[in-house]
């Protein structure tokens, strides 16, 4: 493959990226936005049964982590593109920091723990399961800030888009 | 217990800077067995019961980058039962604080 092949396959596999992204956010926000927030450890227990529920709350916890991975992956990507080098995705999370996409490194890493730490718990203490769904839905807002400011530095650093347009006007929509 | 007097000021300085100066630490799990090697660094970290899961979170996380090491935080609020986990976690704990005072 030559050079002006593999830099094509380069960018359309970040292409691929970004419109994975919109489509992340857009199923995000659509099983976030059919739930009444705060959701307290009364609320699930009364429901303890309701599998609509409990199939949107799966989905919240799915969706969110799926975001930042493929997020995650899609910096690492674009760093190729970039000339930039980062052995590590701490140092990937360091430039994207410098770069205004990230609010800080931690509150990155603090996301991530957030996430697997719940869903690694035991659930039957619905207090606990309150309390976790409200802090995604809280740190929600944070990933959709960094989708969008991400989206915003490949267009005009990197010069590549979503691979279609298929989920642009939702994105702007949620993101906006 | 296999944890360096370095490593035990990291953990107490790094969990009352998260969790506050009233926080109460103790070390659980495999890491107070002497004869074993390796394995995650448990905490049980007894705090007021305001702090949550996003505490507990960045806890774990300034752990893990100052100690290069896994950690696992388990939180026990002070005054409420906390779930039997903690029970069995607390039966077994030793306090950091007393292995970290000069002898």
């Amino acid at each position: 493959m030559n050079t002006e092949t593999l830099l094509f396959q380069q960018k359309q596999h970040l292409a691929n990226l970004l419109e994975a992204i919109q489509r992340c956010v857009y199923f995000l926000d659509a099983s976030d936005s059919g739930l009444g927030w705060p959701l307290t450890g009364c609320f699930l227990t009364q429901h303890k049964k309701d599998n609509d529920l409990f199939e949107a709350l799966a989905a919240i916890n799915e969706r969110f982590a799926k975001l930042q991975d493929t997020l995650g992956s899609a910096m690492r990507h674009s760093l190729l593109l970039s000339g930039e080098q980062a052995e590590s995705f701490i140092k990937v999370l360091a430039l994207f920091e410098k770069f205004g996409v990230i609010g800080n490194i931690e509150e990155w890493q603090v996301a991530r723990a957030a996430r697997n730490l719940a869903a690694h718990d035991y659930e039957t203490d619905y207090d606990a399961v309150a309390e976790h769904f409200n802090v995604l839905h809280e740190l929600k807002a944070s990933l959709l800030r960094t989708a969008r400011q991400f989206m915003s530095y490949c267009e005009s650093q990197l010069h590549v888009a979503p691979s279609s347009p298929d989920f642009a006007a939702e994105f702007a929509r949620i993101t906006g | 217990m296999r944890l360096s007097p370095q490593q035990i000021e990291i953990i107490l300085a790094t969990s009352h800077e998260v969790m506050g100066a009233d926080a109460s630490v103790w070390l659980y799990g495999s890491r107070l067995d002497d004869q074993r090697q390796g394995g995650d660094i448990d905490l049980l970290v007894e705090v007021a019961p305001a702090h949550g899961l996003l505490c507990r979170a960045r806890l774990k996380t300034r752990l893990e980058q100052r100690l290069q090491l896994p950690v696992d935080v388990l939180l026990a609020r002070r005054g409420m039962a906390g779930g039997a986990f903690v029970a069995i976690a607390r039966a077994q704990a030793q306090p950091l604080w007393a292995a970290s005072a000069p002898s």
